[in-house]
């Protein structure tokens, strides 16, 4: 053969391998979720005090790319870089969209979603969505929104933004949201009130 | 190759180290282990008692070096014993041995030889039993011949046992090198053929003790204890996965079994009789010892030595007692340094039990169950420092990476967050002891963790360093829980698969090298009673 340099090059490839998991993770959408690395098997079963369970086999997200002989004289290592980068690109995008039909999936199953059925976005349909969230209440008895978000469209944020701010000046809309967060209130600590061993 | 290799191992190492191998290949050969050195003091120059094939009693006293004029006459007093005695260990106290032999990886010195000879001289006009002689040359044919088809040839594999036999000894196992490579180039590799026989299995099950013996030569030369009793634990545990594959019943090969738990146990008694006699417990470069490592250092020692007190049979109430010095010495340096930990706290918590100490006992069991929630179950995400707990499926090597803040970005344990492997098997202690009134206290916090544990798929897998098939389950607690179905709940082990039950001897050293295996059905048959005797 001739000469090479197998070590320098296998950790260049190591160091490029965590660049592109870094840059996958780096997603805003992504990176609103924990990651968690799976040792051995490929099912993960949750199961929750009211006996629900469920079962998700993981699934492989794959592509690949080809490095062209010419390209690689041409241009070197910086082809395989630009490559790499497309790669991620597409995995995020391949992520994304695992994670929002799962999300979907999951709202459609426990009878969370709303469906406007091509109406326009409503203050009204904002508070129902409240109306149908779990929330959770800090030390001083407020609302704890740092586990929640709202994903949209980027061409949806300003009517989002509009309804929320809406929602906080309009007497009506302030009146019925703060009805909502006090009844969420009081059944999160009928359900805090809850966690005990008993007899 | 194989030959070099071989003959590097038996002439750098000593009877001890070669016992477990040599017996191995008695097995091969047809013979069953009817006694062997480490099950007393009482050997009567025999380090080793079998019956051959042929029901003939052979007898064997092993010996390191050369064997010359200095140390003959010490020899012949125990070859005398050797012949002389009768062999209370096979039942009968008064059949003599039917073949008696000297085994040395060294040479006989001409005077030391003419010593043999005329001993046999005198005995063959009487018709009595000879001394025969085992010397290097053959003893190395013996081992070698044992391989057969089974040395790793195949490029890769070749390149793993090189790696493994030229690791260099001092640091830790690379426990899943390790068991890959005897999954890989041995038992796997054997499975892949499509037919075989019992007596191939056992076979293999035979030869396996014979290749670690010189893949660990270099923990051995360091006399890392720690690493070699990992070593021989993992070999247990891949064997008995195989074995159990292969629709063997534990008594089919209990002779093998036997070895590897006798060396797992001789490389423990090594490791604690070194560590009492310590000042300190530092080791190695002392620019990066000290602190937290010295912390993880001081638990994984203390945890393996209390193991050893309670699993093993000879130990009596005076090495209970250094154990118990020795432990209340550095109890104060134990320390939580991950999930991996748990058995280590296991052990120290039964080991302080069987002492009598079970207040201090109790209290660390509290202690460690409150570090899990304060750090995994409700974390300030916006604290720099925050600190997660790392789950089983990271080794003390790769938390004092962390400690050393050396490649962090690869151990980031942020996956912890919200839940625990550990933190049912806790509970469940804290209810077997009766900690209710703690435990009512600390219920909400509790059940903010969600109970995680990997479920194998086939039972033989709990013995795998990983296993293909099975379930990552998360369990979110239920948040009103009664005290009475709790109590009964954990002590429940009928749903427990009865291959573990039958390998229950073997649960002890698994979750020491696989930390991941100590799930809460283990731990359970672990902790009450009977489940490691």
């Amino acid at each position: 053969m001739l000469p090479d340099f197998p070590d320098q090059k296998g950790q260049f490839i190591e160091l490029t391998e965590r660049m592109f998991l870094a840059r996958v993770r780096a997603n805003p959408i992504l990176s609103l979720f924990p990651s968690e690395p799976i040792f051995e098997g490929a099912t993960i079963r949750t199961s929750v005090e009211s006996g629900y369970e469920e079962a998700n086999n993981l699934e492989a997200i794959e592509h690949q790319f080809d490095l062209n002989v010419d390209e690689i004289m041409e241009n070197g290592h910086g082809v395989y870089l630009e490559k790499l980068w497309l790669l991620a690109d597409a995995t995020v995008r391949d992520m994304v969209g695992l994670v929002l039909s799962k999300i979907s999936e999951t709202t459609d199953k426990v009878g969370n979603s709303i469906d406007l059925a091509g109406a326009e976005l409503k203050e009204e349909h904002i508070l129902d969505m409240f109306r149908n969230l779990e929330i959770a209440f800090d030390e001083n008895d407020q609302p704890d929104f740092s586990t929640g978000f709202i994903l949209a469209h980027p061409d949806n944020a300003p009517v989002l933004e509009k309804l929320d701010r809406n929602i906080k000046t309009i007497p009506r809309y302030r009146q019925e949201f703060d009805q909502i967060i006090e009844e969420k209130r009081r059944k999160w600590h009928a359900r805090e009130n809850h966690r005990k061993l008993v007899d | 190759m194989l030959e070099r290799i071989i003959e590097n191992w038996l002439t750098n190492t000593n009877e001890r180290s070669y016992e477990a191998a040599f017996r191995q290949v008695l097995i091969q050969r047809g013979h069953t282990v009817l006694f062997a050195h480490e099950h007393g003091p009482y050997e009567f120059g025999k380090d080793i008692v079998s019956r051959s094939g042929d029901g003939s009693y052979c007898v064997y006293q092993l010996k390191s070096g050369r064997i010359g004029k200095s140390n003959s006459l010490e020899i012949y007093n125990q070859l005398q014993e050797l012949i002389g005695v009768p062999l209370p260990h096979v039942g009968v106290d008064t059949v003599l041995p039917n073949r008696a032999f000297l085994v040395t990886n060294g040479k006989l010195t001409p005077p030391a030889r003419q010593l043999i000879h005329l001993m046999n001289e005198k005995r063959q006009s009487s018709n009595r039993t000879k001394i025969e002689l085992i010397e290097r040359d053959e003893l190395l044919r013996y081992f070698i011949d044992a391989h057969g088809e089974y040395f790793p040839y195949d490029p890769q594999n070749l390149r793993d046992f090189l790696d493994l036999y030229l690791s260099g000894g001092a640091g830790l196992l690379p426990r899943e090198k390790f068991s890959n490579f005897l999954d890989n180039a041995l038992f796997d590799a054997q499975n892949s053929k499509r037919s075989k026989s019992r007596a191939q299995v056992k076979n293999v099950l035979a030869v396996a003790p014979i290749m670690v013996s010189y893949l660990l030569k270099e923990f051995e030369e360091q006399s890392n204890h720690y690493a070699l009793a990992q070593g021989w634990a993992i070999l247990a545990m891949c064997s008995t996965k195989y074995a159990i594959k292969n629709g063997l019943t534990r008594k089919m090969w209990k002779g093998t079994l036997d070895v590897l738990l006798a060396e797992t146990r001789r490389h423990l008694d090594n490791l604690q009789a070194e560590a009492v006699e310590r000042e300190n417990l530092l080791e190695g470069d002392l620019r990066a010892d000290g602190g937290k490592i010295l912390q993880i250092r001081t638990t994984m020692l203390l945890g393996s030595i209390s193991m050893l007190a309670l699993t093993d049979r000879s130990s009596d109430a005076t090495s209970v007692s250094t154990m118990l010095r020795f432990v209340n010495k550095y109890y104060s340096d134990v320390f939580f340094w991950g999930e991996g930990a748990l058995p280590q706290i296991f052990w120290i918590v039964k080991f302080l039990e069987m002492t009598g100490h079970s207040d201090p006992a109790l209290d660390l069991i509290k202690r460690v169950f409150l570090g899990i929630i304060e750090a995994n179950a409700a974390p300030n995400l916006q604290d720099d420092q925050l600190v997660l707990v790392p789950s089983p499926y990271h080794g003390p090597d790769d938390v004092v990476k962390s400690v050393l803040e050396i490649h962090p970005d690869r151990y980031d344990h942020s996956a912890a967050m919200g839940s625990s492997y550990v933190i049912q098997s806790l509970l469940e202690m804290l209810v077997r002891r009766n900690a209710r009134s703690f435990l009512s206290d600390h219920w909400s916090h509790y059940t903010r963790l969600v109970a995680r544990q990997f479920w194998p798929l086939n039972d033989y897998d709990l013995f795998s360093w990983r296993a293909e098939s099975g379930e990552n389950q998360s369990r979110v607690p239920p948040m009103q829980q009664s005290w009475a179905q709790l109590r009964s709940d954990c002590i429940e082990i009928s749903d427990v698969p009865h291959i573990w039950k039958e390998y229950g001897e073997l649960l002890p050293h698994l979750v020491m090298v696989y930390p991941h295996r100590a799930i809460p059905a283990v731990m359970r048959l672990l902790d009450t009673a009977g489940g490691f005797a």
